[in-house]
């Protein structure tokens, strides 16, 4: 992919980016959030390669750093981490706008999902969002204490790999031990449920303001997989046309494997190619 | 309120330059304050170690930025930014992208000399780098790859112990080594790359300093000696901490103290 452009932008000038254009280019523009601090080009470069997979499939895509992360400096005015996460990418948008896109899909791994979420429910240009392995970032963590919990109820008791693990000593038995003291004694679960009901009354908010689509991508050996399934189980549902979840059963937290980084590309481009189009395939 | 005015804020302008094979990202951290007439050029590791490395590096930057020099961080083609897929390099085409980074740090910053830090292949790249040049003044070599094939047999072994934790199953000879191609033209290569036995000639480096864990005492020891036959003055040093490039990606850890030890012995101070 040639073409690519690096530059600084925000309200204070010192974020920096990199713009992959498309070809052909629409209204629709793609942003990618750091995955925790790792930065812009993502774990094992694997935002540098779903920019150009969007690119070709004629999405402008632009990867950049939050303040303080990879190659951007700290912002000067002390502004909160969980603002700056919605923050950073409104200015990214603003930036992008004075190109002339007016729609925009966040995406992100682990933090990066959060951050992709946060800003949609603040933003209406917001047209889609993918968060890929989001866990529960709020409050003390109690909701991801639930999904470790159903995930060892519900598959590590059955797998063979998990009782390997832990007679070899390959597992974090002070979370193993955590979880359960936690889970005997109750009061995580009242906290989790909390936490859970504050997410998906996010959730519920932002569909029906009616502006976004939502995708989560979650791998088959994730925490972000047992995290979903609880953030998903709303009462009354929730409008399927509006929500995806794809597993990539393989892989793992951060995409190791060349074949499921591949798998993911080839993903993140359909579904992007088809809501900047209009498409519901 | 005096002393916050009397800060100066990090600048840091990206940008891409034409070299053999593609376009390079690089990231020039302007000095804060007076400039000195000497700009500093970082060579990061390869693989999944720059992943690891990146943070520690972009600090070190800065740290060189703000005692005033111009630094540089760049990409080899088909790693980070850069133009191209990582199956399509190898160590050969990334040596000579640093003598191009060279010349981009000249002309960016304006100065005659550049020094280079180099961390793991990166420090391998630049000691080869540096051969028949008379613009750089000085090296800081930190834990160098001496021996391509060890670090092949390493990285095998990092991957096999890490895809065996995710329960996959791990070939000998994988195409892959933790998140990136490992192609044919990468592993002759690294074969190639073995620093004791071809020591690298035509040095025009003033001094040199060689970091090196304290495991690898003996490879360090014996390069410093091929240094200074060659008439480059060695400070030798082991490390304990800060081998940034075995660290969780997600948790990457800066040891500043190695850091500023580095800028420290730059400056003359250390």
């Amino acid at each position: 992919m040639s073409g690519e452009q690096a530059f600084r932008f925000g309200l204070h000038g010192s974020l920096v980016g990199v713009l992959t254009p498309a070809p052909g280019r629409g209204d629709t523009a793609v942003i990618l959030l750091n995955a925790g601090l790792v930065h812009h080009a993502g774990p094992h470069r694997l935002y540098v390669r779903i920019a150009r997979a969007l690119a070709e499939a004629g999405l402008t895509t632009l990867r950049f750093d939050f303040s303080g992360i990879g190659d951007s400096p700290a912002r000067p005015d002390n502004l909160p981490i969980r603002a700056m996460v919605v923050a950073e990418p409104r200015e990214a948008m603003d930036a992008l706008e004075r190109q002339g896109y007016r729609r925009f899909i966040l995406m992100g791994i682990c933090s990066g999902a959060y951050s992709a979420f946060k800003t949609a429910c603040v933003d209406p240009r917001v047209a889609g969002v993918v968060q890929i392995n989001p866990q529960d970032a709020e409050g003390g963590g109690e909701a991801n204490t639930a999904a470790w919990a159903s995930r060892y109820w519900s598959r590590s008791l059955f797998s063979r790999r998990a009782w390997l693990n832990l007679l070899t000593g390959r597992i974090d038995y002070g979370r193993l031990f955590g979880t359960l003291a936690r889970q005997l004694g109750g009061g995580t679960r009242k906290e989790a449920n909390s936490t859970l009901s504050q997410s998906q009354g996010e959730l519920k908010a932002l569909l029906e303001a009616g502006h976004a689509r939502l995708l989560y991508v979650v791998s088959g050996d994730d925490l972000s997989r047992d995290y979903v399934r609880l953030l998903l189980d709303v009462k009354g549902g929730l409008p399927p046309a509006q929500v995806g979840v794809e597993t990539l059963p393989d892989a793992d937290h951060l995409f190791t494997r060349l074949s499921d980084q591949a798998r993911l590309a080839a993903l993140l481009s359909e579904w992007s190619g088809r809501l900047a189009t209009g498409s519901r395939g | 309120m005096n002393e916050l005015a009397g800060l100066r804020a990090e600048s840091v302008e990206p940008l891409f330059f034409p070299a053999g094979k593609g376009d390079l990202y690089a990231c020039h951290h302007l000095p804060v304050g007076p400039a000195r007439g000497e700009a500093v050029l970082l060579c990061a590791p390869a693989g999944h170690e720059y992943s690891r490395s990146h943070r520690a590096l972009r600090q070190l930057a800065a740290q060189f930025a703000k005692a005033g020099y111009h630094a540089f961080r760049f990409d080899y083609y088909g790693t980070g930014d850069s133009a191209g897929l990582y199956e399509d390099a190898d160590p050969a085409l990334w040596r000579d992208d640093v003598a191009v980074a060279i010349e981009l740090c000249r002309l960016c910053a304006g100065v005659a000399s550049v020094g280079l830090v180099g961390a793991r292949l990166g420090a391998s790249l630049a000691l080869q780098a540096a051969q028949g040049r008379r613009d750089v003044p000085w090296l800081v070599l930190w834990s160098p790859v001496l021996d391509g094939a060890g670090l092949v047999a390493e990285w095998r072994a990092e991957h096999k112990a890490v895809m065996q934790g995710f329960g996959q199953t791990v070939g000998e000879a994988e195409g892959e080594i933790l998140g990136f191609p490992f192609s044919g033209r990468m592993a002759s290569g690294l074969a190639g790359l073995d620093l004791l036995a071809s020591p690298p000639a035509g040095l025009a480096v003033g001094r040199t300093l060689l970091l090196h864990p304290p495991e690898e005492a003996a490879g360090a020891t014996r390069l410093a000696a091929g240094l200074t036959a060659a008439a480059v003055a060695v400070d030798c040093r082991a490390f304990e901490q800060g081998a940034v490039w075995r660290q969780e990606t997600l948790e990457p850890i800066v040891p500043f103290a190695a850091l500023r030890g580095m800028v420290d012995w730059v400056e003359g101070r250390a």
